[in-house]
């Protein structure tokens, strides 16, 4: 064969393809236009039967014939922002039902991508008790995140418990997406955060107490407490967050007992804690800080005595005239403002203010 | 004797353009196999996700939205406006006003009444000072940043100082961003912590109908310039980036709409000031910088998220952004040239930075020498006329299987556009695409080639007709 030949065949296989390509995009074009224009009816009908159970109808008529994603999206669209009892007014429909079975049938598939549609499918349907949990323990990382995104509608101890152990998890998405689901979860999860942080596991203990401080439950403070000299200054500085979530004059003690830490995370945590409790008596201490060797713990400083108002803004007046040059600039940014007393802090908390303290508590 | 000589160069150089068309429509095919099967793989993992729950989440990670402008008077506002009604629950939009000399300052303490605030950042990358800072009184997520004139590296490079989020979002002042993007853009680095960037796609809004900062109705641009680089736009987007997901990561980001980790791109610097591909220079120093620290570090596309931008409808304005786009791909190419093939940075050294080497970079001097060559060799004889024919109706071909198996792809995916006219145009647009258009981009390329070897790195006027009516609240 020459290489005449082999252009020529190459040129008629791209023919060829051209061909089925553009059959390809013609015939998905047509046929999803027809599909649409054949279905439009029944999907109306179907949103209509479901906005009348979900409106209190005793009737529960079956849905009209349609393709199962057209039956999910019409019942995704139905569940949107609906309560437990319209929930289980469409749980009462034949449609939901069956829905429900093919759910439990894709959970038990080996492959993961039907796990996933079937826990995605659950957690529209709001059912899979029976079901779902056991899939927190799947191989696949994209199934256990889906699972715990359904167990924070459906909090239980048990599930708390394999929640917060999830907090240690290999992938990223699960950590993240169990964090989530305990904060959510709020006090149902407090027990299962304590005995966590009792055992004190290594590699979640700083997780588990991100959790406690995010949960803001006077219960969690003890037991995370109890880590206060731990050797990762994450873990210290963590604790301070808690403390400074729950507050009370103990907590402002711990705080200020934080300042002295060697590490600057933790102080200036402890130091935006302070400034968020809005403890005037700690003003002498913030302005300490003022002078720290860290821009960090400085700026908090800064920001925290602004938000003590009258004190604070006296200690950072006094601090213009400090000997120590970190603690007078400091000091003179924080009250440099065309409008003195319109702080960030103290006017409007400003979001990324708050995310960046949260952030460095 | 010399007759001889120059014909057994031209047929040697013709075989060699053809090996040269088989590794680059090698290559490209592969891309485009890899882009399906990573596109399944994603349609499978959002398949009924719960972004809306990402809304509510206490857990996910903060996005300062960096939008730099520069004598933005007219349009500044509403470009804000757009920013802030993007869904994300933890979103700070700053401003940075690279020392515009008309009233975009004024425009924007007035439109939102800002307020002045502490001048508190840690100078941790290198820009002009800053004159101040000033936060809304009414969207407290607005951060506006008011310094001395640098540039839009520059720029960047102070709202990074100022921004506080974990994630910063570098977005072009011209460019649409749909609601949801962030959502969508955000979604590699809650999976996977060695993501220190991602992309999102880029489509063109020429044609389109714009409302209050939002593609309402997309449409397929009717002019020839805007329709052949909407073609462009979804090759390179939607197997281009995707297709290198697998491939061994993306050494491209658009400047328009990328997400970074703000602390790693504090690590390697910032913006670098002196080259027209910051962009591109960004995502090499930040995987190059990985490597060599012994971390991974990805860079992902993400097709899903998208972002509408007006492309130039001028032949000048449009010669003038490939130029610069192809000085400032040899520019950082060059800065990072000990990458190549270095068996150090694995899959970046022996595969992608190749890729752009040879297909990118060396491409429009191969096709012009092709051009040159192939018809002499034609004339002299040293090149078969059936051979030559039969060679340019494949090389042809091939450019137009390419996009039509995009447009496919685009059909049994996203679909977005939705009228039987767009999907004619689109279809018109790609088998006019490959004649006269692509081959005024090698020129335009061309010359960025011969501009860099004079040390030319200014940017060119961009002018644009602008899009549709302003964005509200």
């Amino acid at each position: 064969m020459q290489l005449y030949d082999v252009l020529a065949v190459v040129l008629f296989a791209e023919a060829g393809i051209l061909g089925a390509g553009l059959s390809l995009i013609f015939g998905h074009a047509v046929f999803r236009q027809i599909r649409a224009l054949r279905l439009e009816p029944g999907i109306r009908t179907s949103m209509q039967i479901l906005a009348r159970v979900l409106s209190g109808d005793p009737e529960r008529p079956a849905l009209p014939r349609l393709p199962l994603d057209k039956v999910i999206e019409a019942v995704a669209e139905a569940t949107r922002s609906v309560d437990d009892a319209g929930r289980a007014r469409l749980a009462e429909l034949p449609a939901y039902l069956a829905l429900a079975e093919r759910s439990a049938r894709w959970c038990a598939s080996p492959l993961w991508p039907r796990r996933l549609k079937g826990v995605r499918l659950f957690l529209i349907l709001g059912a899979g008790q029976a079901t779902v949990p056991k899939l927190l323990d799947d191989p696949s990382p994209e199934v256990r995140s889906a699972a715990v995104a359904w167990a924070a509608n459906h909090p239980s101890p048990q599930v708390a418990a394999r929640l917060v152990r999830m907090l240690s998890d290999e992938a990223r998405g699960c950590r993240l997406t169990a964090q989530g689901a305990l904060i959510r979860m709020g006090r149902h999860a407090v027990p299962a955060i304590t005995s966590h942080l009792a055992e004190a596991v290594p590699a979640s203990l700083a997780s588990a107490l991100f959790v406690a401080s995010r949960v803001h439950d006077s219960a969690l403070s003890g037991p995370a407490l109890a880590h206060r000299e731990h050797n990762d200054p994450a873990v210290r500085a963590a604790v301070a967050q808690v403390i400074a979530s729950v507050g009370g004059t103990d907590g402002v003690e711990w705080l200020e007992g934080f300042l002295a830490d060697p590490v600057a995370r933790v102080r200036a945590t402890a130091t935006a804690g302070l400034g968020d409790l809005g403890y005037w008596p700690s003003s002498p201490l913030l302005a300490d800080r003022l002078g720290d060797p860290a821009w960090e713990v400085r700026r908090a400083a800064g920001l925290a005595l602004d938000s003590l108002s009258g004190p604070g803004q006296l200690y950072l007046r006094r601090a213009l005239h400090s000997t120590d040059r970190f603690a007078q600039d400091m000091a003179r940014q924080v009250l440099d403002r065309a409008t003195p007393g319109q702080g960030a802090a103290s006017l409007v908390k400003p979001a990324a203010l708050a995310a960046y303290s949260q952030e460095h508590r | 004797m010399i007759h001889d000589v120059v014909t057994m160069l031209l047929a040697g150089f013709a075989w060699a353009v053809f090996a040269y068309f088989i590794v680059v429509n090698g290559c490209q095919t592969a891309l485009l196999v890899s882009a399906t099967t990573a596109m399944r793989r994603h349609r499978q993992r959002v398949w009924e996700e719960d972004r809306v729950g990402l809304l509510g989440s206490a857990v996910t990670p903060t996005i300062s939205a960096l939008a730099p402008a520069y004598n933005e008077e007219a349009n500044v506002a509403e470009s804000v406006h757009a920013l802030m009604m993007l869904q994300y629950p933890a979103l700070e939009v700053v401003l940075i006003n690279d020392g515009s000399r008309d009233s975009t300052l004024d425009v924007l303490i007035r439109t939102f009444d800002l307020y002045p605030i502490h001048p508190i950042f840690r100078n941790q990358v290198q820009s002009q000072p800053v004159r101040g800072l000033y936060r809304s009184k009414v969207h407290p997520q607005l951060l506006v940043v008011d310094k001395e004139n640098g540039g839009k590296a520059d720029a960047l490079n102070a709202g990074l100082n100022c921004a506080t989020g974990e994630l910063v979002c570098a977005i072009d002042a011209d460019t649409l961003i749909e609601p949801d993007a962030l959502l969508r853009i955000v979604r590699p680095f809650l999976t996977d912590e060695h993501v220190v960037a991602a992309g999102g796609t880029i489509r063109v809004a020429n044609g389109s109908r714009v409302a209050h900062g939002r593609v309402v109705d997309a449409r397929v641009a009717r002019g020839l310039l805007a329709g052949c680089q909407t073609v462009e736009y979804l090759r390179s987007f939607l197997f281009g980036r995707l297709g290198w997901n697998n491939l061994g990561g993306n050494l491209i980001i658009s400047g328009a709409f990328g997400l970074f980790r703000r602390e790693s791109v504090l690590e390697v610097g910032g913006y670098v000031h002196d080259t027209v591909g910051e962009d591109m220079e960004l995502i090499a120093d930040l995987r190059r910088q990985g490597h060599d620290r012994g971390t991974a570090s990805r860079v992902d596309f993400v097709p899903d998220p998208v972002a509408w931008t007006e492309v130039p409808e001028s032949w000048r304005v449009l010669g003038r952004q490939r130029d610069r786009w192809h000085r400032g791909l040899t520019d950082v190419l060059r800065r990072h040239r000990r990458i190549l093939f270095n068996p150090r940075y694995r899959a970046l050294g022996l595969v992608v930075y190749p890729y752009y080497v040879v297909v990118e970079l060396l491409g429009p001097v191969v096709e012009a020498l092709g051009v040159v060559a192939v018809p002499l060799g034609l004339i002299l004889g040293a090149v078969d006329v059936t051979f030559g024919l039969l060679f340019l109706a494949v090389a042809y071909g091939w450019g137009v299987l390419l996009n039509v198996a995009v447009i496919a792809l685009e059909e049994l995916t996203y679909r977005r556009y939705k009228r039987w006219p767009d999907l004619l145009l689109l279809l018109l647009w790609s088998v006019v695409e490959g004649v006269g258009y692509r081959q005024l981009t090698v020129v335009w390329r061309l010359l960025g080639l011969w501009r860099y070897a004079r040390g030319s790195k200014d940017w060119g006027v961009m002018s644009r007709k602008g899009l549709g009516t302003p964005a509200r609240v």
